[in-house]
């Protein structure tokens, strides 16, 4: 949790104090940036972005906790834009033998020992027929464990899009798993 | 690597990836990138803040703003007024023009007859175009017209100041006529 005396000292000006902000608010950031869009550079690209934008926005920021919802929210959003923008990701390419090697990392490995590469490699496999929104949904859903109503406050889509697109998502995904693992 | 079934697989998988938490490497790196560019979005903001102070810092002055106030609440009272005193000339002008065209009938019969007389001949007794008489001639004729009218009228006078005369000019017209006339 960050601390609000911390963000009323960043609302002066203070320098120093916002680098303890951006020290602290980081690694959060840069994980649900990295799970949504599996690339190390470009999740580092949208912290920096984010903090940026929260450096401009904190007087606008009261509490704690609509810190956090404000940073998810432009995370989220600036990495939606990403991914569509982004031309569709050929670095992992869905044959038998990646499938293979994934199957095998994910048996023998613990799960908290993954590296960022091997995360992104799975993302990016479970996800790579998904459209943008359908992906974004299922990492904010499955992966993030963020429920409906947080959803739709933070992308601004509706209850009944989200239900829908993680219900075609979580369908691709498990026939894909069934296939392959 | 065998599982048992599709639902397994999924929730084994999902569970791998939530447990499975993306690490950030270089933090400080990032952090310091994030202020270099606050700082320098910061200063183009301060710089951008003292222009804008050097050419408008002056309106910060208290009298001033109060002076301003001041001018501008008395143009828009001078503006009031100005229109009041346009609109008042205006109506002024109106009942002149209204006046003077209501008295268009009481100028100078003698005047208007003149005119009238002129613009007849001027214009229906001669083609367009043409301008055999010349306006002196006209003015002397109506000149003689008037004459004759005074001199009409004198008569009328003689003849009403004369019963004797009257009842002579009286009976002379009725024989010209063949109908009795009463003067």
């Amino acid at each position: 949790m960050i601390d609000l005396q911390l963000i009323e000292e960043c609302r002066g000006g203070n320098f120093n104090n916002f680098r303890k902000l951006v020290e602290q608010t980081s690694p959060f950031a840069f994980s649900l940036a990295f799970r949504m869009l599996g690339d190390d550079d470009l999740a580092k690209d949208i912290v920096q972005e984010t903090m940026v934008t929260i450096w401009q926005k904190l007087n606008k920021i009261r509490s704690a906790e609509a810190y956090t919802i404000w940073i998810r929210r432009v995370v989220i959003n600036k990495c939606y834009d990403c991914l569509r923008n982004k031309k569709h990701n050929h670095e992992y390419r869905a044959d038998d033998k990646t499938w293979l090697l994934l199957s095998e990392r994910i048996s023998q490995l613990p799960s908290n020992q993954l590296e960022n590469e091997q995360i992104a490699q799975i993302i990016s496999l479970l996800t790579d027929k998904l459209s943008p929104k359908q992906k974004t949904i299922f990492v904010l859903s499955e992966v993030e464990e963020m429920t409906s109503d947080e959803i739709s406050e933070v992308t601004g889509m509706t209850k009944s899009t989200i239900k829908s697109n993680l219900y075609y998502a979580r369908k691709s995904i498990s026939e894909m798993i069934g296939k392959y693992l | 690597m065998k599982m048992d079934n599709g639902n397994d697989k999924y929730d084994k998988v999902l569970g791998i990836l939530r447990k499975a938490e993306p690490v950030l490497t270089a933090a400080d790196e990032i952090a310091g990138k994030v202020l270099k560019t606050i700082s320098r979005e910061s200063k183009h903001r301060t710089d951008l803040s003292e222009v804008l102070d050097f050419i408008f810092g002056w309106t910060y002055n208290v009298w001033v703003r109060r002076s301003f106030m001041a001018a501008a609440a008395v143009l828009v009272i001078v503006f009031i007024i100005q229109q009041g005193v346009i609109l008042n000339q205006i109506n002024q002008i109106s009942r002149q023009i209204n006046a003077s065209e209501w008295d268009a009938s009481a100028v100078s019969t003698r005047y208007l007859s003149k005119s009238i007389l002129l613009f007849k001949f001027k214009s229906s007794l001669l083609p367009p175009g043409k301008k055999d008489i010349s306006d002196k001639k006209v003015e002397d004729l109506l000149k003689s017209i008037d004459n004759l009218k005074n001199e009409y009228k004198d008569l009328q006078e003689m003849i009403e100041k004369d019963p004797e005369l009257k009842k002579l000019i009286e009976k002379k017209l009725s024989e010209i006529d063949g109908n009795k006339i009463k003067l």
